[in-house]
């Protein structure tokens, strides 16, 4: 290496050429300076308004992962307040209907009291007397029955009350939290329920898919008794199709029902049933039927696939030689009992899957948005290392450029100084 | 119903219409064939045994048929079953049992032949084959591959045309007294049969043991 370069200083044209290079490069000096500067700064501002376009971009995530939390605390508050100003209405209601039939009846026993005192005959007054005398137990119990409801009434609108001020304060304190974290862009962490509640819902879901292929598996090999196993779709046979659709069916069912009974809201539509009651019984009890229909049917399948799994073992035997073995058919027994349960409960599991949906699709918008505000921060981190590398590697550049002319620039120095001295 | 809808409502039917398959398309026909010729008949009940496990394995649309080697076997005579697997799982295990029934009938009832008509058999195979809609068809061939025939049956050297696109697996194929002394017999004996199928346009595959024609039904 160092023979290569004493080589290469040997012959003077090498070194003509150096000085010369060197030169040009010390008389463009400025130009290239600023041409390195313009270079660098432009890549180090594009970098710089990506990263604070990042940084505003997870900024409004953040709020709006906020705002997606103050509302699954309001969805969790909201069904409470209608409900509770239903029954409210309803004594008040009951209330309005019954206090003209009470005051009626009274002004009725006033009315007899007071013809009572203007009759002179004493049998007749006694009469009178009588009569406001029987009544008036009756009077009394409705008075009584009255105040009873005004007092649950006053007690129900106290509870409707109290829960209307927790809502609001609700309200006010996710809006706090959204405006600070709106206005001072301080880093806060993803609500602990939510998460938590996204991993139970992944878990449910889990176990329903579990379910869900045990289920698959007893049904495959019935259905192929029903349907047939000589047509495919798609390279799919038709049994393990009709299979999944008895599956899609019972989540269906499952589904439905619970959204009547209220356990979910994931459809709109049933929110309107509130006040349709019947109709809402209607649907649940045909739903219960469903589910209960469909859980006795895959009964009956799991029972027809261990015969026609017994059947085949049979034949299998049979055309292999050997004989068949006790032991194995009373194993047999309780294994078939085991997957008709099994069938039966499956149904009902798999009704579930709506909760871990429900579950899934809400607290998964709000993690959703959590790893986005994550991925735009650290985005905004990488972008901004950049930046501050690019403005590095231009300073850098620039040092490297003068190493290169140190000695003209050393000179230069020198008359500087020079210059100075006389002056 | 808008004009987009419907044609979506259209093409969504016509796209699971043409999805729709039928498995036959898919399917397997194999026909046995059963040398009962007296140098062989001491290999029944291994290759009926053999036949029967194979038959456990059929699916929906599959053809199965079998057929001794006798005397003049380009008979229906020689036919011992001949079915197309029902789609329904217990039809089929009915069927099955049915004619695993008929297999063990015949097994206690057949006598030795002195004759081996392959040639015969092979056509009267093919032929049947060449009637069924299946992806896969093959002859599996119980014998020890001695075509020793009668005066009155005439046969052409070469194996008919049906043979082509046809897998001929030759299994259990024992050796003969003969072979013993001369190997090579035994090995030209196989190979002139090799020669004979592929000249017909067929696909020759020897198995040794009867258990492996199985796997020919079960793995797949």
């Amino acid at each position: 290496m160092w023979d290569l370069v004493g080589a290469w200083l040997t012959d003077w044209r090498n070194l003509a050429i150096l000085a010369g290079a060197i030169g040009l490069l010390y008389l463009a000096r400025d130009a290239a300076h600023r041409l390195i500067r313009l270079f660098f700064l432009f890549i180090a501002h594009s970098l710089r308004l990506i990263e604070r376009w990042m940084h505003s971009g997870a900024i409004h995530a953040d709020a709006r992962r906020h705002r997606l939390v103050a509302g699954l605390a309001e969805d969790e508050l909201q069904p409470r307040i209608p409900r509770e100003t239903r029954a409210a209405t309803n004594y008040i209601e009951r209330l309005n209907r019954e206090l003209p039939v009470v005051r009626d009846a009274l002004q009725m026993q006033l009315n007899e009291l007071q013809d009572s005192h203007g009759r002179n005959d004493p049998r007749e007054k006694r009469h009178a007397l009588q009569r406001i005398a029987r009544a008036l137990p009756a009077t009394q119990k409705s008075v009584g029955r009255l105040c009873g409801i005004e007092d649950r009434a006053r007690e129900q609108v106290s509870r409707l009350g109290t829960h209307v001020e927790e809502h609001r304060k609700a309200i006010a304190s996710y809006g706090a939290t959204l405006a600070a974290s709106q206005y001072s862009g301080r880093e806060t962490k993803l609500g602990h329920s939510s998460g938590v509640r996204f991993l139970f819902a992944l878990v449910l879901i889990a176990a329903v898919g579990v379910a869900g292929w045990l289920n698959f598996a007893l049904l495959e090999r019935p259905m192929a008794e029903i349907v047939g196993d000589s047509y495919l779709v798609m390279g799919v046979p038709i049994y393990r199709l009709a299979a999944l659709a008895i599956i899609v069916l019972e989540v269906a069912v499952g589904m439905v029902l619970l959204e009547a009974v209220g356990g979910t809201t994931m459809f709109p539509q049933f929110e309107r049933l509130e006040h349709r009651s019947k109709l809402r019984i209607a649907i649940v009890v045909t739903m219960a039927l469903a589910l209960l229909v469909l859980a006795t049917i895959e009964a009956a399948l799991a029972l027809t696939r261990d015969d026609l799994a017994r059947m085949e073992r049979e034949l299998m035997g049979t055309l292999a030689g050997a004989p068949p073995s006790e032991t194995a058919q009373s194993v047999s027994d309780i294994a078939r009992y085991a997957q008709a349960a099994f069938g039966f409960v499956i149904p009902f599991a798999m009704a579930f899957l709506g909760f871990a949906l429900e579950m899934l699709v809400r607290n998964g918008r709000v993690v959703i948005q959590a790893v986005v505000v994550e991925a735009l921060h650290g985005l905004s981190f990488i972008t901004r290392l950049l930046r501050r590398l690019t403005v590095g590697a231009m300073g850098l550049v620039l040092a490297l450029y003068d190493l290169v002319i140190f000695l003209p620039l050393a000179l230069e120095q020198k008359v500087r100084q020079l210059r100075k001295v006389p002056s | 119903m808008s004009l987009t809808r419907r044609g979506f409502a259209f093409g969504a039917g016509s796209l699971a219409l043409a999805a729709c398959e039928d498995r036959k398309a898919n399917a397997t026909a194999v026909h046995a064939l059963l040398d009962v010729s007296r140098s062989y008949f001491r290999e029944l009940d291994k290759t009926l045994r053999a036949i029967r496990v194979m038959m456990g394995f059929i699916h929906a649309g599959d053809s199965f048929a079998v057929a001794e080697i006798g005397a003049c076997s380009f008979t229906d005579d020689a036919v011992i079953l001949r079915f197309t697997a029902p789609d329904r799982p217990s039809e089929r295990q009915r069927v099955i049992g049915a004619y695993a029934a008929r297999l063990n009938e015949y097994g206690s009832r057949v006598k030795a032949t002195n004759y081996t008509d392959l040639r015969g058999a092979l056509a009267q195979a093919a032929q049947y084959l060449k009637t069924r809609e299946a992806a896969r068809r093959a002859i599996v061939v119980f014998s020890d591959f001695e075509e020793d025939l009668p005066g009155s049956c005439k046969r052409e050297l070469a194996l008919p045309a049906e043979l082509a696109g046809v897998e001929v697996i030759a299994s259990n194929v024992t050796k003969l007294p003969e072979d013993n002394r001369d190997p090579a017999r035994y090995h030209k004996r196989l190979e002139t049969w090799r020669r004979q199928v592929e000249a017909a346009g067929g696909r020759w595959r020897v198995m040794p043991d009867a258990a492996d024609v199985v796997a020919l039904l079960r793995d797949r």
